[in-house]
């Protein structure tokens, strides 16, 4: 019995190192796709995460990158509908002005009312006239020349018309902005990055 | 003997379970994360490459039966290579071989914007001079009434239009100091319009007409006494308030019958309502 005893001692010894790590691999492996996940989402919140509601400019070591938040707009038939609004100071004749523009990828060119003209200090009789098509097929008269804008704080020139169409806000469209930023359109964390090219 | 915890756990789950368990977490945790992972950054990149446009049909010529009409010109004035938008009728559906001819040159084919049976948008091409707009459409021809001004902002004299009450307007010139004659044509919605000269200007002719587009008021008038580079007021415009009041065209003429540079601020053409 002594014997027995002590083989069973000696074998109980080294077969419970093996059982306790084998149950401990289990129990990680049993939990370990949600372990995974869990390390994926963490990561991603810290080092990808973006604040929303507040504007920050990054603008270290001349990388400028500028964080707008999304701005909701109700419309009566849609309902809550996020737009791509940011404010930027636009230089007038008066010095920079905050001015509220539709970030829209789908316009070729910033487009402003014709009476902008006149804040901006352009003059028209010079500006080189060109039609733009409306919904309606009608051409409207529009006026290319050029808008400063403060983004951070370094000054940018982009192309502008100004056009006679009624229906006109202010829109930045992708000449001159997109060739030189990378704009980031964040429908999930509601917000919009403007990063300057190297 | 006794089974303690690691043992246990040992011998309850095997390999197969583990398995098992993490495919059906797998499933059930699938949906809501692709989800998640398909609403993420919409991410929108543009290196501006030039858009490719396919080049258009254009079916066999098929000629309007009719004449052309060239009813206006928008704007009266420009420099070259601004756009003027010509409206008519029966010009056809495509260019073909018809031409356009814009401060009395024939525009090219890479000047032609836009061509369609009753809109042609054009570029004033090089070469171009102050003078007269017409179409050829299938060997027909087409004018236009007045004069497209080439002109110098800087050099110029200006009209416009200024806003003295929701009836009342005025137009104006300045710069204008050799004007003997001159031609103002109006457009307008509501009636009855009515205009009355002011400081040294006789009308001599004012003709209501109508176009494809609306009424039309064309008032020819001659300046008795010479008018100073500043701005001055010329015609009283009544009206009933109602619509727009826009200057279609004019034209200032010197004392030999020449016509003079002319332009106007496109904010200062309308009289809104």
């Amino acid at each position: 019995m002594a014997v027995i005893s002590f083989d069973q001692h000696v074998s109980e010894g080294s077969v419970g190192a093996g059982v306790k790590w084998g149950a401990i691999i289990k129990i990680v492996s049993l939990l370990g796709f949600a372990i995974v996940i869990g390390i994926f989402l963490l990561v991603r919140g810290v080092f990808w995460g973006s604040k929303i509601n507040q504007v920050t400019i990054n603008n270290s070591f001349g990388n400028l990158e500028y964080k707008v938040p999304y701005k909701n707009t109700l419309y009566e038939s849609f309902g809550f509908v996020q737009e791509p609004k940011v404010t930027m100071p636009l230089k007038t004749t008066t010095g920079y002005v905050d001015t509220t523009f539709l970030l829209d990828s789908g316009a070729v060119v910033t487009t402003l009312p014709l009476q902008a003209a006149q804040d901006t200090g352009v003059d028209l009789a010079r500006a080189k006239r060109i039609t733009l098509q409306g919904f309606s097929g009608v051409p409207a008269f529009a006026y290319l020349d050029k808008i400063t804008i403060k983004i951070g704080e370094q000054e940018f020139e982009f192309p502008a018309t100004f056009t006679e169409s009624s229906a006109t806000t202010y829109i930045l469209g992708r000449k001159g902005l997109f060739d030189d930023f990378s704009i980031n359109f964040d429908h999930e964390d509601r917000i919009i990055t403007i990063s300057k090219r190297s | 003997m006794s089974e303690n915890i690691y043992e246990r756990i040992h011998r309850t789950l095997s390999w197969k379970r583990i398995v098992g368990f993490n495919v059906v977490l797998l499933l059930v945790l699938i949906i809501p994360l692709s989800i998640r992972l398909a609403q993420q950054d919409t991410e929108n990149r543009s290196g501006a490459a030039g858009e490719l446009e396919p080049s258009p049909i254009i079916p066999p010529p098929n000629y309007p039966v009719n004449s052309p009409t060239l009813e206006r010109v928008n704007s009266f004035f420009g420099k070259r290579g601004d756009t003027v938008v010509i409206i008519g009728t029966n010009f056809g559906d495509y260019q073909w071989g018809s031409k356009v001819y814009v401060g009395s040159v024939e525009a090219p084919k890479e000047a032609v914007v836009r061509w369609s049976q009753s809109i042609l948008e054009v570029k004033i091409p090089e070469g171009a001079r102050s003078g007269k707009v017409w179409v050829s459409i299938n060997g027909r021809q087409a004018t236009w009434n007045g004069n497209l001004i080439l002109y110098d902002s800087t050099r110029g004299a200006q009209i416009g239009i200024a806003k003295v009450s929701s009836t009342q307007g005025r137009v104006f010139v300045t710069s204008a100091t050799l004007t003997k004659r001159g031609v103002v044509e109006l457009s307008y919605v509501s009636e009855p319009v009515t205009i009355n000269p002011l400081s040294g200007v006789n009308i001599t002719n004012q003709i209501n007409t109508v176009d494809n587009l609306g009424k039309k008021i064309t008032i020819d008038f001659e300046v008795l006494q010479a008018l100073p580079s500043t701005q001055t007021q010329i015609l009283e415009v009544n009206y009933p308030g109602i619509g727009i009041v826009e200057i279609l065209r004019s034209e200032l003429y010197d004392g030999s019958g020449r016509l003079l540079p002319l332009f106007a601020e496109p904010l200062t053409v309308k009289l809104l309502p």
